[in-house]
Order: C-alpha cells, then sequence, then structure tokens
C-alpha cells in the first residue's frame, strides 16, 4: 500500500506495473493468510512470500522484455497518442 | 472525426470502471456489510468467519480479488489514453462512489481499527499517552473492552495520526459504529487526496503526456487501497498523502515545505523517515534549489518533527518499542528466511532474526546506496518518484520481517 502511490505517478513504467501486480498480490495475501493458517509453518511462510512478492517480481523481471517487443509489434497500443509530446510513444 | 476514438476509450473506461463498481458491490460490501456483520469479529481470522473457514470460503473471495483486479488493471491500461478533463472527472468521481461502497463494510481485514479508536480516546479523553498505556489500561472503558486484538500492547503511531483520530473522537463520541465509520471515513478522505495529488502530479512531473488520469485510476480505483483505507481504515494513506505533498512541494518550488510536510509524514507513521535522503540528495543535486533554502526546510523539518513528538516521547523507550514492533515475522522474506532457518539451525527465534538481519539489511543498505547514486546523475523530475518507490519497495522486502497489506 505504501509503495503504489509513488508508482502511480509515472503510469505505464516498470514501478506502476509492478504496484498493479503488487496490489492484487497483498489483497490475496489475506487467502493463504486466513485459510492457510493451520499449515505447516515454512509451506504457509511460503505461500505467503509467493502470493505478495511473485506477482511484481514477475512483472519486473518480463516487463522489459515484453514491453518494447509489444511497442515495436503494435504501435496502436502505446499508452499516451502518438501526438503527444513526452508521452510511451516519444520514448518508443 | 478524432474525437469518437477518445469518447470510446472514455466510454470504455466508464465502463470498466462500472464493472468494477459491480465487483465490489457483489464481492465485497454483500458479504461483509455491517447491516450483515454488525458487530466486531473477535476471531484470528476474520475473513474466514465470516465467508466460511472451508475452501469456498477462500474461492469467494479469490474470486472477487481477481475480478476486480483484472478490472483493475484494464482501466489502468484504458486510462492511459485519456488526455481530457472528462477523464480525470470519472476518475475522481468513481473513487468517491468505490469508497463510498466500501465504508458500511465490517472492517475483517483489520482489527487495528478498534485499536486505533481506544488509542484516540486514550489521548483525547483521557488525556494519556497511548505511546505508554495500551487500551487494556481503561478495563472500565466503554470502548477499550471492544478490541479484540494486541489491548496490552500500546500502539506506535505518530502524532499526526492521534490528532487527526481525535476529530473522529469528538464526532463519534462513545458509540462505536460511529467510530469505525469516522476512521473509515478519515482514511477515505485521505485516498482521495492522495488520489488528487496522484492525478496532478503525474501531469506535472512529465508535462504533455497527460498522464494523470492513469495516475489517478491506479490510487483511486485501486482495490487494495480502497479495502485498507474505505474498508479497513489502515492510517498508511495519511503519511502517503503528506509524502505525495513533499513532491508537490518540489514540483511547485516550494522547497520550504518540502521537509516540514516529510516531518509531518513521519509524524504519523515513522517508516517514511527513508525517504529523507533521497529528497535531500536530490535537492542539493538540483542547481535550482538554493542551498539555504533546502538547508532551511530541512531544519524547519526537524524543527516541527521534534515539537510535534517530544510531547509524546516522555516516558517512552522508543528502542524498546521500536524493538518490539520489528519482532513480528510474517509474510516476508525475511520471514521465509527465518521460517527456513528454523529447520536448520538449533537456535531461537531472536537468534535467527538478528542473523535473518544480517544477510538481509546490508543488501537493503547497499541497494539503497545505488538508488541515490542513480538519483544524483538522474536529469528528470520524475526520478525522484521512481527513487521513492525504489526506496520503499527496498524497506518492505529487505528491510521490515513483517509485510501486510
Amino acid at each position: 500500500m505504501l509503495a503504489v502511490p509513488f508508482a502511480a505517478l509515472r503510469p505505464g513504467s516498470r514501478a506502476a506495473w509492478m504496484a498493479v501486480a503488487w496490489s492484487a498480490g497483498a489483497l490475496l495475501l489475506y487467502v493463504p493468510d486466513t485459510w492457510l493458517s493451520p499449515a505447516e509453518p515454512l509451506v504457509r511462510q511460503a505461500s505467503l512470500v509467493a502470493t505478495a512478492f511473485a506477482p511484481p517480481l514477475l512483472v519486473a523481471l518480463g516487463y522489459g522484455r515484453v514491453y518494447p517487443r509489444r511497442r515495436a509489434a503494435h504501435p496502436a497500443l502505446c499508452v499516451a497518442p502518438a501526438h503527444v509530446t513526452g508521452g510511451r510513444a516519444e520514448r518508443a | 472525426m478524432r474525437l469518437r476514438p477518445s469518447l470510446n476509450r472514455l466510454h470504455a473506461l466508464a465502463l470498466v470502471g462500472v464493472l468494477l463498481e459491480l465487483v465490489l458491490l457483489i464481492g465485497v460490501l454483500y458479504p461483509f456489510a455491517l447491516w450483515r456483520v454488525p458487530d466486531v469479529v473477535a476471531a484470528s481470522r476474520p475473513l474466514a468467519r465470516v465467508l466460511g473457514h472451508e475452501w469456498t470460503g477462500a474461492v469467494r473471495f479469490t474470486g472477487a480479488v481477481l475480478l476486480a483486479s483484472t478490472l483493475f488493471a484494464v482501466a489502468a491500461w484504458l486510462a492511459g489514453t485519456q488526455v481530457g478533463r472528462g477523464a480525470r472527472a470519472l476518475v475522481l468521481a468513481m473513487t468517491v462512489v468505490y469508497s463510498l461502497s466500501l465504508l458500511p463494510i465490517n472492517p475483517v481485514g483489520a482489527q487495528d481499527i478498534y485499536h486505533n479508536i481506544a488509542d484516540a480516546r486514550t489521548v483525547w479523553h483521557y488525556r494519556d499517552n497511548p505511546l505508554v498505556l495500551p487500551p487494556a489500561a481503561y478495563p472500565d472503558d466503554p470502548l477499550a473492552g471492544r478490541v479484540p486484538a494486541w489491548q496490552s500492547t500500546p500502539s506506535l503511531y505518530g502524532p499526526v495520526w492521534y490528532l487527526l483520530a481525535g476529530v473522529v473522537t469528538a464526532i463519534a463520541s462513545e458509540g462505536l459504529l460511529a467510530n469505525v465509520l469516522g476512521h473509515k471515513a478519515l482514511t477515505a478522505l485521505f485516498l482521495f487526496v492522495v488520489t488528487a495529488l496522484a492525478i496532478r502530479l503525474a501531469d506535472r512531473l512529465k508535462p504533455g503526456a497527460h498522464m494523470g488520469a492513469a495516475a489517478g485510476v491506479l490510487v483511486g480505483w485501486n482495490p487494495l487501497l480502497q479495502f485498507e483505507t474505505a474498508g479497513n481504515a489502515h492510517n498508511d494513506v495519511v503519511m502517503v498523502a503528506f509524502a505525495l505533498g513533499t513532491l508537490w512541494a518540489m514540483s511547485e518550488r516550494w522547497w520550504w515545505a518540502v521537509f516540514p510536510l516529510l516531518a509531518l509524514a513521519v509524524a504519523t507513521k515513522y517508516v517514511l523517515v527513508v525517504l529523507a535522503p533521497v529528497l535531500l540528495v536530490w535537492l542539493l543535486a538540483r542547481r535550482a534549489a538554493p542551498r539555504a533554502a533546502v538547508i532551511g526546510s530541512l531544519l524547519l523539518g526537524v524543527a516541527i518533527g521534534v515539537t510535534a513528538m517530544v510531547p509524546f516521547m516522555i516516558g517512552v523507550d522508543l528502542l524498546d518499542a521500536f524493538w518490539r514492533e520489528g519482532c513480528f515475522v510474517s509474510a516476508s522474506p525475511a520471514a521465509l528466511l527465518h521460517t527456513l532457518l528454523g529447520r536448520l539451525l538449533p537456535s531461537d527465534g531472536l537468534q535467527r532474526l538478528t542473523l535473518v538481519r544480517a544477510v538481509l539489511w546490508p543488501m537493503g543498505a547497499a541497494a539503497y546506496v545505488v538508488v541515490l547514486w542513480r538519483l544524483v546523475r538522474a536529469h528528470t523530475e520524475a526520478a525522484v518518484a521512481s527513487a521513492c518507490f525504489w526506496v520503499i519497495v527496498l524497506v518492505l522486502v529487505l528491510g521490515l520481517s513483517w509485510f501486510g497489506p
């Protein structure tokens, strides 16, 4: 929750998409925290950490690989319109 | 002809926003509504108490979260194409709608809210210090008995939070429901402020890119932030509002206000003190910021922080309090390593925690230095926002042994 508003200041960036994934993971954290509480401690902690941290980690690792390729292949998917100065289209 | 695609995109964003609202109504408000779950859920796992301890309860919650998160991601993508005022108005309006939808739920995700209500009464009704006296110190108080967890543990928030919570106490008096709704409304109000600040800051940090609506969606339409503020009244959003205020002050060249605003953030909850070196390095590295103004702002911030905190620090063993807070170990990489070491080494929990910190904290410190080094070499104002994000990530991933939404 702390990090998300700072990532939001740069929409479309790696940090912003990490924040989207982290938000989902943090909400899903309630599931193992609640329904896996009787589980063996190592299994429980592993599931908690995987739920909270794996989604943003995967996005962080995948962003650099996927996003430039997608921009090159589908310019129409660029987040900012092409005529907008300083938008993603310009960076691309 | 150029208007039609943008209007279609705005309509698409509005449609996704309405669908997200339906998911929140059906998946969150319906099962947790205060008229269905009116009492304090005094259980170690409140969500399971309400939704059921079987796997069906987990599936219900998971389904709602996945659906809401997917719609949120689609909205974040769609909002990146919005450039008009209509989009910003839509983002702010739906932020209010989501908050209003989650205000009347039982705060099943946070038992801290009842502790916070009791702490506010400690300050404003009993004129005592909640950093010293826990809710259990007032067994005859009509609300202290409703605190389901940590009754004998003093809280560790800053004076700004107790000041704001006092407004709720003054209005709600001894009514539990009124206090609960007041705390939720207070944090929801700050979420709205953070959303509005994010919209303005995103536009200001990258002029011409028109990313305000997307930034607003990432905050105000975020199911996590809505659930944790309007739903559960977590007060992190208050310190984040002041922290974004520091970035706003920097973007406006109000150098004198930068560190006083950060001091207010730290005087709400202490963790954001990690941003002070980031802001200081950035300001000193910039030629636009006069050194005298930066130093003056820093001194003013320290003065405000000390003045606010000193009355609450009398009689408090702060090191002991931070040590106590730091010993919670769960849901973090440190917790996983701690548990793993428990399998391998014949040692007690505190010894293992010390060992875990000896491994993770130097890594975090080294990464922090790298962030600062990259910030010195950066040339855009957006770099300071990124640095703040990465520093907080480092704290959450490597610094703290407890992670929670």
